[in-house]
């Protein structure tokens, strides 16, 4: 496995080079189709999101780590943070209502792990008291066939 | 300095506003968006046309911007549409069923023509 680590400061003018060398470094591998880039790009910028704004609530100013490994089939993100642990992140992956609900409007988050978990092929959330780690898998063609 | 990442142009059209962002809308420019739709609609005006096909990226918080423009416009009693042409842009709005609360149209002509037979 191929590995690529990416360190950013916690805030949200660093979203966007974190999506940038995530899909970069799965272009890599040429078996990836563009749609499933795109796919990684949002489940990344999800994980990178809650990250940052955990870190907002704590005016911490530590780092956030995205490690990429490239493997033969498959790519690897993990989004680690040190900003203690969110239990309410975890417990918001069921928050939205159905969208028929009249109380969906009142939900204008709460919808970011939904995505993640619908675009990444897995997503785990780990969540301890120094922090949180979200590891993000998105095959190949070739390795979704033969899990 | 950044590159520019964010932009918004506000027009008006057959008593429509239409919004529309460029570039990518995420956590860094999900304020910068709100701002644009608040003032584009100003003290009054009260049907939307959010034109995201000039976005390159969005995530949860640009879905987090499109819902709070709905909820503006239906304490107007107003309509809220949107355009989006790339599968990039539409995928959020399947994936999370958003699509079933707002209309989501490959143009702002149709946007528009469906939007006027509605009202």
């Amino acid at each position: 496995m191929a590995e690529v680590v990416l360190e950013i400061p916690a805030r949200p003018a660093y979203l966007s080079l974190a999506r940038q060398v995530v899909a970069a470094a799965a272009a890599i591998e040429p078996t990836f189709h563009d749609d499933r880039i795109d796919d990684l790009r949002i489940a990344v910028s999800e994980a990178t999101t809650n990250a940052i704004e955990a870190h907002a609530d704590l005016s911490s100013d530590e780092r956030i780590v995205i490690r990429c490994n490239l493997g033969d089939d498959r790519i690897e993100v993990e989004v680690v943070d040190v900003a203690g642990g969110f239990d309410q992140l975890v417990a918001a992956g069921d928050a939205a209502p159905d969208a028929e609900s009249p109380d969906r409007l009142d939900y204008e988050r709460g919808l970011g792990i939904p995505l993640m978990r619908v675009l990444a092929d897995e997503a785990e959330i780990r969540s301890g008291e120094e922090g949180t780690a979200v590891r993000l898998v998105v095959y190949t063609p070739a390795g979704r066939r033969s899990p | 300095m950044p590159a520019v990442l964010f932009d918004a142009q506000v027009t008006t059209r057959d008593g429509w506003v239409i919004v529309a962002f460029v570039g990518e809308l995420d956590l860094a420019t999900a304020p910068a968006a709100r701002t644009a739709i608040v003032r584009g609609l100003g003290a009054d005006a009260a049907n939307l046309v959010l034109d995201l096909s000039g976005l390159d990226f969005l995530d949860s918080l640009g879905l987090g911007v499109v819902v709070s423009a709905l909820k503006r416009v239906r304490a107007r009693g107003g309509e809220l549409v949107v355009v989006a042409t790339e599968a990039r842009i539409r995928a959020p709005f399947e994936v999370t069923g958003l699509d079933r609360l707002v209309t989501v149209h490959p143009s702002v002509d149709a946007a528009l023509a469906v939007g006027a037979a509605d009202g």
